[in-house]
């Protein structure tokens, strides 16, 4: 430093007078500070508008102002720059060019992207200018993490000159970005024929890596839904074959699982399906008397009802101990809006196909009434 | 009398002859060709070989053809292969020296025929290193030419030059240039021809050539290197559409995980046997053996075996799975290739086999 140096060859400051000199010195800056008028800087851009405030100076504006007659600096200035009429579309073009790669530089990437668009939209015939233009914009999306886009610009920029090694470069990683594996590899393999970059080639094994990745994932996915289509048929076709009647279906044909499907809160996740060759039914049963209900997931058919109310009995709300296997009766409610009577001891697949019963909702329904009781009468002379 | 009638035939191949002679020959040749004993005939008659040979490039279609097709009548015998490959008919260039101008000519109608030549030529033992030292140097254009399988504008398929590089993969220069790269590695652009549905020729060619290179222990760690990702080509044709369970699905290459249910399996037999064997001799040590078995071996075996309903290929897979199912203290050795057996018990083993095979 300048400083130092004259100090080393005068020598005869201290180190006290040295620091004296500091203070001294810091002090007048800070008075001197201080002794400014204190205002803000209030004639910037705000910065949430700056962009706004950019395009109205004519240094930078890219149109002219609507309606306004232009200043004559403007004028003279989008003259000298940008008017077609005073320039080749290639010098146009390359103004253009020259403005995205000074926005470029500075990182203002949707600047860039404006400069190298209007420059496009020149449409200039030379193909080198073009794929130059393409080829920046595709940089400057790339860097805005518009992979598609940057992707689209590079594939156009190799259209105008197929040897642009950069944006094919850019080409195959944007394809990588957006899992477009095959069009990256394909990218990759031009390169590589033309030498072999260490870059492309972990680009291109990573990109088959993906790829067989994403195949197999979509093969399982593929598995998965066949087989659970299977599931499906393979349901329908029993509950054909067992000749349940279904709600809402005309016939046969008309069945499918979205009629199954149970509405009930609690049942949703318990469809009725397939195990060992054993259809499993949700159940709900309702109690009518207490306004409360009960729902038995995965029901063998080849099961006596019975069982599974044993289960559900004695019931916590049944303070007076009213419910039980031998003081209750069992009804459905059938197509013929009627109530009919079960025997619990009968398999639930024999209920299922019992005359008038219907399948509502996928599920089962029964109503549990005390033998006898008030509750049940009334109950049967609600249908009547 | 046959004699004299060849020997009168030879001025009739002159290319300065007349077409229609030169056709009649042609077709009387051919049917000599058609017997061990008339291939036996015409190896001695040089001069008509020759003259033969030259016929192969007449300008008029119908004489390349009938001259293309009698020699691979005389190179399906391996003395007429052998014969064949002696005969420098000009410029001291082989058979085979012109036959390769032949195969990387796009616009040859015929080139079908030239391969099943080249493949009869190399097939015989005594051939190969003579023919290696010929076609060493065109190996990395036939490659490419073998790879894009629309090389030959004529609508020739090119698929006989698989069995060739099979056949050539004998000689150890070969094998050394499968495996080194020049700037890839030139066995990466065979592998996908394992599974080559249109070609069986193709396919077998393929297989071929990798039961080749694993016959030499010191391609194993390469054969079986991830990049090489073989595999992915050796499981393939084993699998159908059978399910596996998601433990067993994740051991498999990524390639062959959940493939669909539609999937066949290899449809010739000796293609299968011939995975078979690659699969055993890739077990030659631990390493190589708890590769095959972290990826799946066993379970693609498993559920082949209960599939194969041809007994030397149910055979083979268990030899492999007898290999596979052992714990490393079960199998005692690190390198299977290295055991002696002791001749009694090679023979007692043949014996094994082929009561099996009966029983079956």
């Amino acid at each position: 430093m300048a400083g130092n140096s004259e100090a080393d060859t005068k020598k005869p400051m201290s180190d006290t007078e040295r620091l004296e000199l500091c203070q001294k010195l810091d002090q007048e800056l800070d008075d001197f500070i201080n002794s400014l008028e204190r205002k803000r800087y209030t004639e910037g851009w705000p910065e949430d508008r700056w962009e706004e405030e950019m395009d109205k100076h004519p240094f930078f504006m890219k149109s002219n102002p609507d309606g306004d007659e232009m200043s004559p600096l403007a004028e003279g200035l989008a003259k000298l720059k940008y008017d077609p009429e005073e320039n080749t579309p290639m010098v146009l073009a390359n103004n253009y060019k020259e403005d995205g790669n000074f926005n470029f530089k500075h990182k203002n990437y949707r600047l860039a992207i404006l400069g190298y668009t209007e420059g496009i939209k020149v449409k200039c015939d030379d193909p080198e200018i073009n794929a130059s233009l393409y080829n920046n914009r595709a940089a400057s999306h790339w860097h805005l993490k518009n992979y598609r886009s940057a992707l689209y610009d590079s594939e156009k920029a190799l259209s105008f000159n197929p040897e642009h090694t950069k944006a094919r470069l850019r080409a195959a990683k944007s394809a990588c970005q957006i899992a477009k594996y095959d069009v990256c590899i394909q990218h990759c393999e031009k390169l590589l024929s033309q030498s072999n970059d260490k870059e492309v080639v972990e680009l291109l094994s990573i990109a088959k890596k993906k790829k067989l990745i994403q195949e197999r994932d979509e093969r399982k996915e593929k598995r998965r839904t066949n087989k659970k289509e299977e599931e499906r048929d393979a349901i329908v076709k029993m509950i054909i074959e067992r000749g349940i009647r279904v709600s809402n279906c005309d016939d046969e044909d008309d069945i499918d699982l979205s009629k199954l499907e149970p509405c009930l809160p609690d049942s949703q996740d318990c469809m009725v399906h397939i195990e060992n060759g054993v259809l499993k039914w949700p159940v709900l049963i309702m109690y009518p008397e207490y306004q409360m209900t009960d729902v038995v997931k995965s029901c063998p058919e080849n099961v006596p009802l019975l069982n599974q109310l044993e289960q559900l009995f004695p019931a916590p709300w049944d303070t007076n101990n009213k419910y039980n296997i031998s003081t209750v009766n069992i009804y459905f409610e059938g197509y013929d809006k009627m109530p009919h009577v079960i025997d619990p001891k009968k398999n639930l697949g024999d209920l299922l196909v019992m005359k008038y019963f219907e399948l509502k909702a996928g599920t089962p329904a029964f109503f549990i009434l005390p033998r006898g009781s008030v509750i049940e009468s009334r109950f049967l002379e609600s249908y009547l | 009398m046959a004699k004299d009638t060849l020997n009168e035939l030879h001025q009739f191949l002159k290319p300065e002859s007349r077409i229609d002679l030169k056709l009649i020959s042609l077709d009387h040749l051919i049917g000599v060709s058609g017997t061990e004993g008339g291939v036996k005939i015409l190896v001695g008659k040089e001069n008509i070989l020759k003259s033969v040979i030259d016929c192969t490039n007449d300008k008029v279609d119908n004489v390349t053809k009938k001259a293309l097709l009698l020699l691979i009548n005389i190179t399906a015998y391996s003395e007429g292969s052998i014969e064949l490959l002696k005969l420098k008919p000009n410029d001291n260039k082989s058979v085979i020296d012109i036959f390769v101008g032949y195969v990387l000519d796009a616009q040859k109608t015929h080139a079908d025929a030239v391969c099943m030549i080249l493949s009869n030529i190399t097939r015989v033992e005594e051939n190969v290193e003579q023919c290696v030292d010929i076609l060493y140097k065109h190996l990395n254009n036939l490659l490419n030419v073998f790879v894009n399988t629309e090389f030959n504008k004529k609508g020739c398929n090119l698929e006989y030059l698989a069995p060739m590089f099979s056949n050539l993969s004998r000689s150890e220069r070969v094998r050394t240039w499968l495996t080194n790269e020049n700037p890839h590695i030139p066995l990466l652009k065979l592998l996908p021809f394992c599974q080559y549905e249109k070609s069986i020729i193709r396919r077998g060619g393929a297989i071929g050539t990798i039961r080749n290179l694993t016959f030499d222990v010191q391609y194993h760690k390469l054969l079986l290197s991830p990049d090489l990702d073989l595999l992915t080509y050796l499981l393939g044709p084993l699998m159908g559409g059978e399910d596996y369970s998601d433990d067993e699905m994740d051991k498999l290459p990524i390639a062959l995980q959940y493939l669909p249910k539609e999937k066949q399996r290899e449809t010739d037999i000796d293609i299968r046997k011939m995975i078979l064997e690659t699969l055993n001799k890739l077990c030659s040590k631990r390493e190589y053996r708890e590769i095959l078995r972290d990826n799946g071996v066993y379970y693609v075996l498993r559920e082949l075996h209960k599939w194969e309903k041809e007994p030397s290929v149910r055979l083979a897979c268990e030899n492999v799975v007898d290999i596979l199912i052992q714990k490393e203290e079960e199998v005692g050795a690190e390198d299977l290739s290295k055991v002696d057996i002791p001749e009694d018990m090679v023979d007692k083993f043949e014996k094994m086999d082929a009561e099996y095979l009966n029983e079956g």
